[in-house]
This record gives C-alpha cells, sequence and structure tokens, in this order.
C-alpha cells in the first residue's frame, strides 16, 4: 500500500487493574487501516479485539491502562482531550454496536435518534432537514417506507432493521472510519448477510474505511481485503483475505478455519473445533499462549514467544509462529483429514 | 479431492437482498387507518403518533381515568364553589355557631359561627396548592442531585449518597414540629419545608436509575457519538427514568397533603385562620361526639385527594412507557 494510513495503531496495551490482578487484554498491537479499506478483526472471546476497538474510540473506563500510540488522521487519539475527542466520535470514527436491542435508546423514536447523531456535531442543521436526512439515511439502509418508520420507536423495529438503523446512525455524518464490533453476532443466521450487505452499502456510499469486528471468519470473505487474526491479546496472523483463507501459515486461524461449517463438506465429515478455551488474560502461558491448545506444538513454544514475522519481502503477510513456514498448507491438510 | 473452505461459501444467505432497488416495490399495505403491514418484515407499523399512542393507553386505565376526572372535578369545585357562596371563609354568622349541616350552611359551622363547606373548600385549594408546590419542588431538587451522584459515580456518589443519608435519618416530625412553630405561617412556607425533607427519597429512585442506565449500551453510544455529559444525562438518559419519576412525584403529592395535615393537625402548620385541610380536622377535634361530620369531611377529602393521585400515577406509569404496547 503507497497511501498514507488513516488509522495507525502501534505497540497498544491495554490492561486492566482487577481484584483478581493484572489483566492484559490487549498486548502490543501494531497495525495500519488504510482509506476506504475493510480490515476484519478476528478472535475468539477475550482475544482483545473488542478492547482495541474501545480503545480506539476511546470509550474505555478511566481504570484501564493504555500505552502505545493510536494516529488517526495525523492526530495522536490517545493524547487528545475530552473535548477534542468527541469532536472525532461520531463525526470522523462512528461505532456499530454488537447489540441493537439494547444500542437505541427505548424512549426515542428511530427518527429522532438518527437527527441527534447529526444534531450532535451539526446544531446549525435545522430539525427539519435533520429529520429529511434521517428518512434518507433509512432509505440507504434499506428500511422500507422510512417515511413513516422514522417514527417509530427502536421496540418497533425487528432486530435487523434495527442493526440497519443503527448502521444509518453510524454514516449519518460519512465518517471517515466504521467500527463495527460484532455488527451480527445478536441476529438470526439469515439477517447477518443481509446485515453485512447492508454495510458495504453503506461503506461504499460514504467511502470510509471499516474495522469489522467479529468472532467468525466466514462472515469475512465477502467483505473484507485484509484480516487480522488476534489471540490472547496478541496479533496471530495478517495477511490479505485470500492469503489467510488459502495459505494460513499460523495453527490457531487453521483451527479457525476448521471449525467454519461449509456446505461443500461432507455430511459424514465432522467439524473439528479447536481444543480447549482461550487463555485467562491475568495468567497467560508461557511462551506461545496457543501451545496448550496446539497440535505442532514443541519445547521451543513453551520456552520462547514466538514474534511476529513477515513470511513475504513486502511484510503483507505476517504469522507469529515458530514453525510458520515449516506448517503444512491448509488445503493439503484438510485433504488429509477427508482422506 | 481436495475440499477448501472457500470464502463465497462461508456466506450465509443470499447478500443480494436487500437493495435499495428493490425497494421501488412496495412490500406494504395498509390494514387500517393507522395500521400498515409490511409483508417482507412481516410485522405491522402503527403510525399513532407518542402523544396519541400514551393517551391511548392511559384510556384503558379506567381507575386511573376515573381519579384524573375527580381530581380535575375536585380542584375545580375548590375554586369555584366557595365564591359561589355568599360566605367568606373568615365571615362569622354569628346567629348560626356549631350548627348541623342546613340549607344555609351545608357543612355546617363551626363554634365561631364560620361556613364549613367555604372553609373546607378554601382548605383543599391551600392543601392541593401546597401538595403541587412539593411536588415539584421535590421532584426537582430529588432528580438533579440523583442523577449527578447516578451518572458521575466515584467521589461525586459518594458525597451526594452521604448528604441523601444525612437528610434521611433526620427525624421529620422533630424537625417540622421545630421550624414549623418559628416559620410555618405560610402555605408557601411549610411547602418549602416539606419539599425540603422529601427530596431524598426521589433522589435515592432516580440515582438508582442512572445507575443501572449508566452503563446501557445506548449511553455508550451516544458516548460514541460525541455527546457530551450534560446531553447524555439529559437527553439520553432522563427520559428513560420518567416513569418512575412521574409515580413517584404523584405519590409526594398524596404525601405531601397527608404530612401537611399532620402539621396542621399538632397546630404548626399555617396558621389560622387560613383554612387547611388539615387544620380544619384540628379545629374540630372536639367535636368528635357531638359533631363527626365536622372532622369527617375534611378528612374524607384528604383521603379521597391521596387516592385518586396514587390511581393517577399507575395509569402514567403505564401509558408512559412506550415499551407497554398492549394492542
Amino acid at each position: 500500500m503507497t497511501t498514507e494510513p488513516l488509522l495507525s495503531v502501534r505497540d497498544l496495551t491495554v490492561s486492566f487493574d482487577t481484584d483478581d490482578g493484572l489483566v492484559q487484554a490487549v498486548n502490543g498491537v501494531s497495525f495500519d487501516v488504510h482509506p476506504g479499506e475493510t480490515l476484519a478483526v478476528v478472535g475468539e472471546s477475550g482475544s482483545g479485539k473488542s478492547v482495541t476497538a474501545m480503545a480506539t474510540m476511546r470509550l474505555l473506563p478511566r481504570s484501564a491502562r493504555i500505552s502505545g500510540s493510536i494516529t488517526f488522521d495525523g492526530r495522536d487519539l490517545l493524547s487528545l482531550s475530552d473535548r477534542e475527542m468527541r469532536r472525532i466520535q461520531g463525526e470522523d470514527i462512528a461505532m456499530i454496536f454488537q447489540d441493537p436491542m439494547t444500542a437505541l435508546n427505548p424512549v426515542f423514536t428511530v427518527g429522532n435518534q438518527l437527527a441527534e447523531a447529526i444534531r450532535i456535531h451539526h446544531p446549525d442543521v435545522s430539525k427539519k432537514a435533520a429529520s429529511e436526512r434521517s428518512i434518507e439515511l433509512l432509505e440507504i439502509v434499506g428500511i422500507p417506507e422510512p417515511r413513516i418508520r422514522v417514527e417509530n420507536y427502536p421496540h418497533e423495529f425487528s432486530g435487523g432493521m434495527r442493526q440497519r438503523a443503527m448502521i444509518a446512525m453510524a454514516i449519518a455524518n460519512q465518517p471517515k472510519l466504521l467500527i463495527a464490533d460484532e455488527p451480527t453476532t445478536a441476529l438470526d443466521v439469515t439477517i447477518q448477510a443481509q446485515v453485512i450487505e447492508v454495510m458495504r452499502k453503506a461503506q461504499e456510499a460514504t467511502g470510509a474505511a471499516m474495522i469489522l469486528i467479529t468472532h467468525d471468519l466466514g462472515l469475512v470473505a465477502g467483505v473484507a481485503e485484509r484480516v487480522q487474526v488476534m489471540y490472547g491479546g496478541r496479533l496471530f496472523e495478517t495477511g490479505d483475505t485470500g492469503t489467510i483463507y488459502y495459505r494460513s501459515r499460523n495453527p490457531y486461524t487453521q483451527g479457525l478455519m476448521r471449525s467454519i461449517p461449509t456446505f461443500a463438506k461432507r455430511t459424514d465429515e465432522r467439524l473439528s473445533p479447536i481444543p480447549g478455551s482461550p487463555p485467562s488474560a491475568i495468567n497467560l502461558p508461557a511462551g506461545c499462549s496457543f501451545r496448550p491448545r496446539c497440535e505442532f506444538a514443541e519445547a521451543i513454544c513453551r520456552d520462547e514467544e514466538p514474534a511476529l514475522r513477515p513470511l513475504d519481502p513486502a511484510g503483507a503477510h505476517q504469522s507469529r509462529c515458530h514453525f510458520a513456514e515449516e506448517l503444512p498448507d491448509f488445503s493439503q491438510r484438510t485433504a488429509e483429514v477427508a482422506g | 479431492m481436495s475440499e477448501q473452505p472457500r470464502p463465497e461459501e462461508a456466506h450465509t444467505g443470499d447478500p443480494g437482498l436487500v437493495t435499495a432497488e428493490a425497494d421501488a416495490e412496495p412490500t406494504t399495505r395498509a390494514l387500517s387507518d393507522d395500521v400498515i403491514v409490511d409483508e417482507r418484515e412481516g410485522m405491522t407499523i402503527s403510525t399513532r403518533s407518542f402523544g396519541r399512542q400514551t393517551w391511548d393507553r392511559f384510556r384503558r386505565h379506567r381507575l386511573a381515568m376515573f381519579a384524573a376526572a375527580l381530581l380535575v372535578l375536585l380542584a375545580i369545585s375548590f375554586w369555584v364553589a366557595p365564591m359561589l357562596s355568599s360566605y367568606g371563609f373568615r365571615d362569622i354568622d354569628v346567629a348560626a355557631m356549631r350548627e348541623g349541616p342546613s340549607f344555609r350552611h351545608p357543612f355546617g359551622t363551626d363554634q365561631i359561627g364560620r361556613d364549613l363547606l367555604v372553609r373546607t373548600f378554601h382548605g383543599g385549594r391551600f392543601s392541593l396548592r401546597i401538595a403541587l408546590v412539593v411536588a415539584l419542588l421535590t421532584t426537582f431538587i430529588g432528580t438533579v442531585i440523583g442523577s449527578l451522584a447516578g451518572y458521575f459515580g466515584g467521589i461525586v456518589d459518594t458525597l451526594l449518597s452521604q448528604l441523601i443519608n444525612l437528610f434521611l435519618i433526620v427525624p421529620a416530625l422533630v424537625v417540622l414540629l421545630v421550624v414549623g412553630v418559628r416559620y410555618g405561617a405560610s402555605p408557601n412556607g411549610i411547602a418549602v419545608i416539606l419539599a425540603l425533607l422529601l427530596w431524598p427519597a426521589i433522589a435515592r429512585v432516580v440515582r438508582g436509575l442512572f445507575l443501572q442506565f449508566r452503563d446501557q449500551e445506548f449511553v455508550l453510544a451516544a458516548r460514541a457519538a460525541g455527546a457530551r455529559p450534560p446531553r447524555i444525562i439529559v437527553r439520553h438518559i432522563l427520559p428513560n427514568t420518567f416513569g418512575p419519576i412521574i409515580v413517584n412525584a404523584t405519590l409526594l403529592i398524596g404525601t405531601a397533603i397527608i404530612l401537611e395535615s399532620t402539621l396542621s393537625f399538632l397546630g404548626v402548620g399555617v396558621t389560622p385562620p387560613t383554612p387547611t385541610l388539615g387544620n380544619l380536622v384540628n379545629e374540630a377535634k372536639g367535636a368528635i361526639d357531638s359533631r363527626p361530620s365536622t372532622i369527617l369531611i375534611p378528612g374524607g377529602f384528604v383521603v379521597l385527594i391521596a387516592l385518586c393521585v396514587n390511581f393517577l400515577g399507575d395509569g402514567l406509569r403505564d401509558a408512559l412507557d412506550p415499551t407497554t404496547r398492549k394492542g
């Protein structure tokens, strides 16, 4: 990529002081997001993907200890005052939340909330103009009869419609960056693809870059240009979507891939889940944090934490594994398993 | 044959389902004047406004409707009835002292010959006025302090909660007696004293509600949209707490009327000859055996008003919550 990155996160570390000890939620994460591109951040619960997003949005509680830097559009977000940050929130960076049931205010009409999102940043826009724009926004996200719907309360919307309304709210001010935190997790499977499609459309309409946070690798394919996989607060692998899908060089990513159900799989073939659970963020295992669950683990994995290493000259594909080069290709391995 | 999880297959469903173009074809039809069916989303849309929906819900609450009507009727008669009488509340009819109900004095007269109907209705007027002022003032103080404590938490909450507790442990009756003796002359004075004693109850309710709403995702969403704390408190959280606040405020009207009556009965409330429902009962306390109607009538009004505001509060709570939709 030759363009200047829109968002540049360097060595981001977030920890929380709890009664049980220091929780390392995010540990030395660095990545870039370029204008207009979509980056998917994939990982299990507790991998630190949401905390990374919340840190970028500056929405973490004050008790969070944050170090590193987050540069957006040439400004270091972590050193801005609350007032300066509020000018960016909702205007330049907007967020789509996981649960549309609770992320909309139950006592205001959808139109009211859309207008509010606009008028927070543009108090000079008249109520009438804001309401017209709300109708337009609902139309962009494909809500039928937007002129009537704009007067409805959130509980009069279905789950998918609410999430579409949230997307409309997020793009209200034409942000440069959209952060979608598990936008489809709370929705029915049949609605998920619709919502992803609406997000893609919304992104197209505004030209915004997007960080799509999800635990569902399957959702990522048609949407994101790049994928980064997180585990235990660390980046485990990053690369172009195609590279990650076909030539993953990380046992954890490959484990995630194998746990995606596909119609192409034979019915007698069982899904192979990754054994065990994600590590506790309080007490990460020594060496590679994935070691206890990894089928390739050897002595070195316990003694030495692997670094995130570039696997091609451009450094577009990076993996955190001692055996990144020796790992069998994912396609070959599934072939073996399938027999 | 190797099987690769191709990206396309990982998609669930047809991504081309929702397009702006598809909306050119209407998916909705009208079911009645104010209900539209949306066939693609499989749900009905109501086109009634918020005010209309609230009114419709309130109307269904028969007891609340009845209570509201009765309160309005009482308030009107408190204002109008004394004007129709030829007696003022201070006028003494020397020819008719300690009389029972008669055509000239429907509620009878007191020991110095003042018309009790006029005095009762004037008393109702003062009692109601005091109660309304108390309810408004208490709700205002309680909401401001409760919302600040609940939203900001931490040291702000600790300080304000201690203040709330301090006021809660003050023995209300003793303070009222002491202050009442010194300042309790005017109806407004009584109202202010009552408000100063009652606000902690509201503050605790509001604080609890703010604690509950502060961490909800829509508040986080408001912060993510760049809203400032005052805006979040007033525009985003406060409207969610209106239901419980209104219920508590209406309950306060009842409490205030009863407290005012208690004070006046104890002789430290509004000073005679200005009548309130409470000091009418006080003045008549010697006549409980000879003429019980002189106590029962003003006492009955106190009970009636307190009951009505409670039913009204109930109905308002149900009506104001947009998520209770029973048709």
